[in-house]
């Protein structure tokens, strides 16, 4: 990335729409454009979207310094089943661990539960003869001539991958090396993933199944590449083009390529990575990112700006709200929770008599009874409409009108009716059981990780985000609620901000006090060194780089471990001290109290180098103006805790001012979503654009400036 | 959201209901994550569940081992009995392992702890969690009296006001033969029961409630009569199966009957089923034979519901005293899951009369292994479980290695030849092991287990397979799975020579045990015969 650069480009590929960003860094302003997505070949759509773009901002495409690319490639390739044919190397005996998973039922009530079928069928997984101990000691030495005959059968060219996994390769790559060398020469054109590569870490049945997905994507993500690459060079860029990772870091084609399966919450992840580097007066620590759209709700935890992570990634379920019904991945990614409640979520009742909400949803055809696309089954959406929260003549900024006399019906027959409700009483309950939902996942979800929501913000987007937003936060004792201004290009905004980063996870099973400093340190600046290698190939300058050490620790016997970082980049005894604090104190806080008769088990050495991160201020909304309806307008709005509706004002973010906090209740109209302010709670601006509303703190008041408790940042 | 002591309203009920089943998936995580063995951290044989001041279960995680869901009010009543709600402290916790009081074997631990809000006691939180030892013969299905078969805790104070009751754990350290493990996980226990205790106190704050009655009794109502209906749907009547299947020497005859009535009762009766076992232990007391058995019911009339006492308030369960399932003490109990673990298809198939889509054909259920031996000076001491093939049903083939009626996860091959002399040589689906039929059953698989090549002693396998004589069923005409098989060293381990050995085999360094797991049973006539019955054969077809 020189320093002069000027332009760049971020471009988001979903389901439906292409988004591209194109910022000019000198002066920090953008320009955003839409297309239609060509699902047949997506690259179609990104070449035609930036040429679109550059000309319409008057740019030339020499002057374009990169393009960062968030796919969903690699998650449509693995979910649809439409992957490369692949064939699997792996330890003799062990050919049919790809399909027995870990022998666990996801749902213990139902005798009919589908399991996922592997993504490589027996006849194509190969046994080879060798086999490593697991410290990393040959048993039975690899039979190579074997082996060239084994894989003379798929010289057909109907293979066009190869995934190579020996059990104990995380303790001695050797095999699988020897193996690579193989197939390179019998299959010269096919790609090879390594599991010792992907993921050097035991747990046969993870690796596996990450070494074989990235397998199954390669070909298709190559050819992908090659083909948007060819076609940037065509239009006569001469920038690089990089991709979003899962964890939040970008990296270059040569990576994506290697790594494809690293991608898999490309998507995702660029929009969480704008709400990581959201910027608001209070500059919070603490944020969960809060995406509810139409057919799930999506949390993720950001802390000191950066997201948690996991290597624990599990995707492409059998059953989509049931862990353990899909297939893991061991890849550095976002930790995200995914809940089945969204706009199209169905209500109903059921055989006892109780209303529940999704997880089936109705998706965007026939779509919510309101749609009038012939939808007749209730759904959030037509419980919000009927509540007063969405204006009929202004969802989607009036794109689509919506019909209340057939939300109405609909939650009638179905749910009002069945339980004895009002429509109005039927609806409440429908909007108090999704809050419900999500806000129970996110409390979970926190509790679990030794997390307090009293010093979170929520940070609220998707379409139906803001409507719930304070209603989830109440529950959790989340005292504010943040709406950025930007909802719309959250993802491709996102994608700008990324730095370069590749990250790295090796086994080093080892009780804690027995490791030998001199063989730990080694191991980590080995690690670090190959990572930074991946940066370097980048064009990243080494002094530009950050790099972060921890180790993955827990007691001796314990599957589940606790990450711990190292401070320094250096394990020595001072370092062991602090290191055991930290892990008793992260111990406490999710099981009450430390162990210390037990012994503490280093299980994994981890590191990540980041380039330098770029700004992110430009994504802010200083000036707003208001695009229909006037600053009287008022409309009946019924709230939970409330006997019925009351009159409430119906503002859009130009109506307010920083500083100047309305009292609740009021609604806040914009073209992608609607945020709902209740009674009890405040709703302020602040100097970036963003709606900040605090939850609980709605007495009657005009404060202007310094707020002791709350805002502070309002008095700049 | 106030929770008054009137009737709950729909909303809230779905709203608080949603909630327990989420504290207690919490309080589950926090139990296996602080584990340090691999039967609860990794096979994950444990619950957890909230009870009412009655002691009656009203909420279980997600992921419950469905086993316990049933006995759980029962232990909890005769804990409460004994030590009535007066004398409970904040703080205490309450241990028992009783056979006949707790889960049906010594293994399987059970501790509850008074959740006290605002100075009363508003519930209990309870937990089982499968210790890694308990003391007692490594011959673990080889044992004739209770008394072999490790330490018997009665009902008593582990915990007692936030201090440990040192008299009882140190006997409990004195009995076992590894204490650190075993009081590691008791502990990950009380973490669980205080995540409980936690949750609840804010949810009676936020509900503006005194206690947890009406949402007790919410649950529990609404819950019976929705399995009353379900019950009443079915025509009345007696519907029964019984089958021959694997016994210790001899085999067990499981008769069962299940009848209906108009008011929405149904009973389960092993009548006629075979007397307690002398030969080894494969007994189950009472409560355990009860709560497999509602387990089963729920399972397959209400699977949509939430499991809670007030799902299995509707059905009776029959055993006659001094039959295999309701052993008297000192019977020996260690392995009671062979007698009620292979009743569950029994049941099965007596249902399969009146709700044949809903059932499952025998599952191959492969039963558990434990390694004893020591390895780089320090004791070696862990489970390791395979599954076999489910079975089959009317909607589709049974899956292939999927525990059942056990919900237990394979550990890692990787990590358990990191922390002992275990060398794995292969494990592979053993293809043609499901029974035939227009669904075939699920297929069990093929382990061969060795040890490493410089080890120099020998591990102890205490095994106790199920289904080597007797094969998984099929139901409506579909065909029987393969059964499982033993070899060591080459030698076929049948059934007499188990006896003899009590179930514990040696395994030497050079030697090689080879474990064939069963495969599950095949729903209706393979196609051929199928198409000459034509369509009516799942029909005319009596369960097997």
């Amino acid at each position: 990335m020189s320093a002069q650069s000027r332009y760049v480009v971020g471009v988001d590929i979903g389901g439906t729409f292409t988004d591209i960003v194109l910022l000019d860094r000198r002066s920090g302003n953008y320009v955003v454009h839409k297309l239609l997505t060509s699902t047949a070949d997506p690259s179609e759509s990104v070449l035609l979207g930036i040429s679109e773009i550059l000309q319409s901002a008057g740019v030339g495409i020499d002057q374009l310094d990169y393009v960062v690319h968030g796919t969903t490639l690699t998650a449509n390739t693995i979910i649809q089943r439409q992957g490369a044919a692949a064939a699997l190397l792996v330890t003799a005996g062990f050919e049919d661990i790809i399909e027995m998973r870990n022998e666990q039922r996801y749902d213990v009530y139902d005798l009919f539960s589908e399991f996922p079928e592997p993504l490589v069928p027996a006849a194509l997984r190969i046994p080879v003869e060798e086999r490593m101990l697991s410290d990393g000691q040959a048993l039975v030495a690899l039979d190579e001539e074997k082996l060239r005959g084994q894989l003379r059968p798929l010289q057909d060219g109907k293979v066009q991958a190869v995934a190579i996994c020996f059990l104990h390769a995380y303790a001695n790559p050797e095999h699988e090396q020897l193996a690579k060398r193989v197939v390179e020469e019998e299959l010269p054109d096919v790609a090879v993933s390594v599991s010792a590569e992907i993921v050097p870490h035991a747990g046969e049945y993870e690796r596996l199944s990450t070494t074989v997905a990235n397998a199954y994507v390669q070909p298709i993500m190559g050819n992908y590449l090659a083909r948007l690459e060819q076609g940037l060079r065509g239009l006569g860029c001469r920038g690089n083009l990089y991709l979003m990772l899962s964890d939040g870091g970008m990296s270059t084609i040569d990576t994506a390529r290697q790594f494809p399966v690293r991608l898999f919450e490309s998507g995702p992840a660029a929009g969480i990575t704008a709400t990581a580097r959201l910027r608001e007066d209070a500059e919070s620590r603490h944020l969960v990112a809060f995406d509810m759209g139409g057919t799930t709700a999506k949390i993720c935890v950001i802390d000191g700006g950066q997201p948690l992570t996991t290597w624990d990634l599990e995707v492409a379920r059998a059953h989509r709200f049931r862990r353990g019904s899909g297939l893991p991945l061991r890849i550095p990614s976002i930790e995200m929770v995914e809940i089945g409640a969204g706009g199209g979520s169905l209500a109903q009742v059921n055989e006892l008599g109780l209303l529940k909400v999704g997880p089936t949803s109705t998706g965007s055809t026939p779509g919510p009874a309101c749609y009038g696309r012939g939808g007749t089954r209730p759904t959030v959406t037509d419980a919000l409409l009927v509540l007063g929260y969405l204006n009929p003549g202004y969802f989607l900024g009036g794109r689509l009108s919506l019909d209340r006399a057939k939300a109405e019906s609909a939650i009638a027959r179905e749910v009002a009716r069945p339980l004895g409700l009002t429509v109005e009483e039927a609806a409440l309950g429908i909007y108090r059981i999704a809050c419900g939902q999500m806000a129970e996942a996110m409390r979970v979800h926190l509790a679990e990780r030794g997390k307090d929501p009293r010093r979170y913000s929520l940070v609220a987007f998707g379409g139906a985000g803001p409507v719930h937003a304070c209603e989830v936060a109440r529950a959790l004792k989340i005292p504010r609620v943040i709406v950025p201004p930007s909802a719309g290009i959250m993802s491709a905004g996102g994608l700008l901000m990324a730095p370069l980063a590749f990250s790295m996870l090796q086994s080093y099973p080892h009780p804690l006090a027995k490791v030998d400093a001199t063989d730990l340190n080694d191991r980590f600046a080995e690690l670090a060194t190959q990572a930074k290698q991946v940066l370097v190939d980048a064009g990243v300058a080494e002094s530009g780089m950050s790099v972060e050490w921890s180790l993955d620790l827990k007691y001796s016997g314990q599957k589940h471990t606790i990450e711990v970082p190292l401070r320094d980049q250096r394990f020595d005894a001072e370092a062991t001290t602090a290191i055991v604090e930290d892990f008793e104190r992260l111990y406490a806080m999710v099981h009450g109290r430390a162990n210390k008769s037990l012994d503490i088990f280093a299980q994994a050495i981890k590191v990540r180098v980041a380039g330098p991160v770029a700004d992110s201020g430009w994504l802010a909304q200083r000036t707003i103006s208001r695009e229909h309806g006037n600053a009287a307008d008022r409309r009946q709005v019924r709230f939970l805790g409330q006997p019925a509706g009351i009159s409430c004002p119906v503002l859009h973010r130009a109506d307010l001012r920083p500083g100047e906090f309305e009292q609740g209740p009021v609604v806040v109209e914009e073209p992608e979503t609607t945020t709902i302010v209740g009674p009890d709670d405040r709703i302020g601006l602040d100097s970036w654009g963003n709606l900040v509303i605090e939850i609980g703190r709605g007495t009657p008041s005009k404060a202007v400036g310094k707020e002791t408790n709350g805002v502070v940042a309002f008095a700049r | 959201m106030v929770l008054s002591r009137s009737p709950v309203d729909d909303v809230t009920l779905e709203v608080l209901w949603n909630k327990l089943v989420s504290i207690c998936d919490e309080a589950a995580a926090a139990l296996y994550r602080a584990s340090v063995s691999v039967i609860v951290g990794e096979v994950f044989d444990f619950s957890v569940a909230i009870t009412n001041t009655d002691g009656d279960a009203i909420a279980f995680p997600t992921k419950s081992m469905p086993l316990f869901n049933g006995s759980v009010s029962l232990t909890t009543r005769e804990i409460l009995r004994r030590f009535p709600l007066e004398s409970m402290r904040e703080d205490d916790t309450f241990i028992c392992n009783d056979p006949w009081i707790a889960s049906g074997h010594l293994s399987d631990v059970f501790l509850a702890s008074p959740i006290f809000s605002r100075g009363q006691v508003v519930g209990l939180a309870v937990s089982i969690a499968h210790v890694t030892d308990i003391g007692g013969s490594l011959k673990r299905i080889g044992t004739t009296e209770v008394y072999e078969e490790g330490l018997r805790i009665p009902p008593c104070r582990l915990i007692n006001g936030g201090q440990d009751n040192a008299d009882v754990i140190d006997f409990i350290r004195y009995n076992v033969r590894v204490p650190d493990m075993v009081l590691n996980d008791f502990y990950a226990q009380i973490g669980a029961h205080k995540v409980i205790e936690r949750r609840i106190r804010e949810l009676l704050e936020e509900a503006e409630a005194e206690d947890l009655q009406s949402l007790s009794d919410a649950i529990l109502e609404r819950s019976e009569a929705a399995m009353r209906s379900a019950i009443r749907a079915l025509p009345t009547g007696t519907y029964e199966a019984e089958a021959l299947t694997d016994g210790f020497l001899d085999p067990l005859l499981i008769k069962v009957g299940v009848s209906t009535t108009e008011d929405g009762d149904l009973f389960v009766d092993y009548t006629g089923s075979s007397p307690e076992s002398r030969q080894g232990a494969i007994n189950s007391p009472y409560a355990c034979t009860y709560s497999e058995t509602v387990s089963t019911i729920h399972t397959v009339l209400l699977p949509q519901v939430p499991a809670n006492a007030g799902c299995f308030r509707p059905i009776r369960v029959i055993a006659p005293e001094g039959s295999v399932f309701n052993a008297r003490p000192p019977a020996a109990v260690n392995i009671r899951t062979r007698a009620v673990f292979l009743a569950d298809p029994v049941v099965m198939a007596a249902l399969a009369h009146v709700v044949p889509d809903k059932v499952m054909a025998a599952p191959g259920q492969a039963g558990g292994y434990q390694l004893h031996g020591s390895y780089e000076g320090k004791p070696f001491l862990t489970f390791f479980m395979q599954s076999g093939g489910m079975g089959a049903t009317a909607k589709g083939a049974g899956a292939s290695c999927v525990f059942f009626p056990g919900t237990m996860s394979t550990g890692s091959l990787e990590v358990i030849e990191q922390h002992g002399p275990v060398l794995i040589r292969g494990k592979r689906i053993l293809r043609d092991s499901g029974g035939d039929g227009r669904f075939r059953g699920g297929c069990g698989q093929e382990v061969v287990v060795t040890l490493r090549p410089e080890y120099e002693g020998a591990v102890t396998v205490s095994m106790h397979p199920h289904m080597l004589e007797f094969p998984a069923s099929g139901l409506f005409g579909g065909k029987p799975g393969e059964v499982g098989k033993i070899l060591l060293n080459g030698e076929r381990i049948d059934k007499y020579r188990l006896h003899t050995l009590g179930g514990a085999v040696v395994l030497h360094p050079g030697g090689e045990l080879i474990i064939k797991t069963p495969g599950g049973g095949g729903f209706a006539p393979p196609e051929k015969e199928h198409d000459r019955k034509e369509k009516s054969a799942v029909k005319r077809a009596k369960p097997a």
